[in-house]
């Protein structure tokens, strides 16, 4: 059992590495061409001519910013218009109605935030057009989002006079970096056996002579970009537990690449744009080293048997197969919960209410870091927040004035960089303690006690990661969590892009000073390491006490007797 | 079928606001 997670997971997460190395080169070279000529520049002429005007300038921290959040409202808008008026409009073959609108709200947020949690079954609830034109369209371009903020804070630290332009980083990202990639995952996952029709739900006679309608539509297009933008809605409610989102063990391990394939790349990107390939490998090494002590914890305390459930009829050796695809064993639902919440994916492999309390907790602390892998763009840019506390506090501890590739980093930024990892926390567990004593919360229950509790920490964290991954067992699709979440979603998605960009600007109005001798090093195994406890430490001080109430109290509880 | 509600417009208004939101942070940020 062990031996055989230990096989997949180095098959999974090889892979993707040796394929994320070619993407972030090819990223660099569509996000960031270096000369005038060449194919790069030729598309970007295009993206200009498309965009016309707003396209051609260039921008500052703030007018980047400011081209963002009118695009992504332009987005909200025209996916809530959609959304609402789904009875009207065509692809509507199985004559969906109208969604209630707070669960509007939650959706359109959810989408635009490159968040993905859902309160709604996809295949009950929305037309055709709703799924394609409003949540496959937000899939592309709130990852391309995040892809384009990562460029712009890339070019500024390399030392650029400017950011570029947020119009046409939002088309690179997606006509030459998303759109590409998710053709050919889709082609794949046609392949693989995934459903890929405009037809309404098929209709089929059992053999007891009962009716039974079986719902499809779009579904492997709708796969491919939800697993390679990080997004992780599902076409259908069960998300890739459902055999037409996931029938095979190829499509399974092809779904887990692509969850981790763009995040990887995005940090060699990252490497290449500001010119320290080596930097890039220290933050990578780092990233990787979360990832892979999560997942050993959480194969670890799935297969282990435990003192509860001794004296049951089960086989221990089999591991908890309880809520887990058995066409895939009881280690592959782990594996990709943290994958899921390595990145902030949030598509489910299993049914993570009945993960283990331990094993529960895996996915918990992926969302409260949320910069392991994290999101496409985003994680890379929640690391740079903890780079910049980092390289503070090891400037303090040695006497050596705080530089990040030859930055001055001061209070400024500092408190800017304190700011946005603060208000994760505060959206995450303010969230949860107003829910966990108010009927908005106890009422939705589908467990007391310390179980109940992690249902509540784990939507907030999920929403505030911007993950979207639900541990369930929840009734979620009420005024209060849809009206919650939506808000948190939007301010925790944007907040920490806000706060870099603007710390970026910061540096920028400075003088970059020669690296030196004297110049703290950030390509060494001593910054890793500083790097790795700083993000452990203000995880542990933020997180931990409310982890005590929830999943370790349960295992303290149920599963040592 | 049913037809857009008083509410349908008011949760748009509230996704707006959470934008204009945003772009008062960023303006407040820029002064800071």
């Amino acid at each position: 059992m062990v031996t055989y997670a230990i096989l997949f997971v180095i098959i999974i997460v090889g892979t993707t590495i040796a394929l994320s190395w070619p993407l972030g080169n090819y990223m660099k070279w569509a996000m960031d061409p270096e000369s005038a000529e060449g194919g790069a520049a030729r598309f970007t002429r295009a993206f200009r001519w498309i965009g016309g005007r707003v396209t051609r300038v260039q921008q500052d921290w703030k007018r980047y910013i400011v081209a963002m959040l009118i695009f992504n409202l332009v987005m909200f808008i025209v996916s809530y218009a959609i959304m609402a008026l789904q009875q009207y409009l065509p692809l509507n073959p199985d004559a969906r109605g109208a969604i209630s609108a707070d669960l509007i709200f939650n959706t359109a947020s959810s989408f635009t935030s490159n968040t993905n949690l859902q309160h709604y079954s996809g295949e009950v609830s929305m037309s055709y057009l709703s799924q394609l034109a409003a949540l496959m369209w937000l899939q592309f371009v709130s990852a391309a989002t995040g892809i384009a903020a990562l460029a712009a804070i890339a070019r500024g630290l390399a030392g650029r006079k400017d950011l570029g332009n947020f119009f046409v980083d939002v088309q690179r990202a997606t006509f030459l970096v998303l759109l590409p990639l998710a053709l050919v995952v889709a082609i794949l996952m046609v392949l693989g056996g995934l459903p890929m029709t405009l037809q309404g739900a098929a209709h089929a006679m059992t053999l007891e002579g009962a009716e039974q309608i079986i719902a499809r539509g779009p579904v492997a297009a709708f796969v491919a970009i939800k697993q390679l933008g990080t997004n992780g809605g599902g076409f259908f409610g069960p998300n890739s537990t459902h055999p037409f989102e996931n029938p095979t063990f190829w499509t399974n391990a092809l779904e887990m690449i692509s969850i981790i394939l763009i995040p990887m790349a995005c940090v060699w990107m990252f490497g290449r744009i500001v010119g320290r390939t080596r930097h890039a490998a220290v933050v990578f090494a780092v990233m990787l080293a979360l990832v892979l002590i999560r997942m050993a914890f959480a194969v670890g305390f799935a297969t282990a048997p435990t003192e509860a459930f001794d004296q049951l009829p089960i086989a221990q050796n089999a591991g908890n197969l309880e809520g887990k695809e058995l066409r895939f064993g009881a280690t592959s639902g782990p594996t990709w919960a943290v994958l899921t919440t390595s990145t902030s994916n949030g598509s489910v492999g299993a049914m993570h209410d009945s993960l283990n309390p331990l094993v529960g907790l895996m996915p918990m602390i992926g969302m409260w870091l949320n910069e392991d892998l994290g999101g496409v763009g985003v994680g890379m840019i929640n690391m740079f927040l903890y780079i910049v506390v980092a390289v503070f506090i090891a400037g303090m501890m040695i006497g050596r004035t705080p530089e990040y590739l030859g930055w001055r980093v001061e209070s400024r930024e500092v408190k800017f960089a304190i700011v946005a990892l603060l208000a994760h926390g505060l959206f995450i567990l303010g969230g949860t303690a107003i829910f966990a004593v108010t009927p908005w919360g106890t009422d939705t229950l589908n467990n007391v006690g310390p179980h109940g509790f992690s249902e509540m920490l784990y939507e907030f964290s999920s929403a505030s990661a911007n993950n979207g991954s639900g541990f369930e067992g929840l009734g979620d699709n009420t005024v209060p969590w849809n009206v919650s979440t939506g808000i948190v979603m939007l301010l925790a998605r944007f907040i920490p892009i806000i706060l870099p960009l603007a710390i970026v600007g910061s540096l920028m109005a400075k003088r970059r000073t020669a690296e030196s001798a004297g110049t703290l090093g950030v390509e060494d195994g001593t910054f890793a390491g500083m790097l790795l406890v700083t993000i452990v430490i203000v995880g542990a001080l933020t997180f931990f006490p409310a982890a005590t109430l929830g999943p370790v109290a349960e295992h303290f509880m149920y599963m040592v007797k | 079928m049913e037809g857009p509600s008083t509410m349908t417009f008011v949760y748009l208004l509230l996704g707006i606001a959470i934008f204009v939101l945003l772009y008062l942070m960023t303006e407040a940020v820029d002064r800071a």
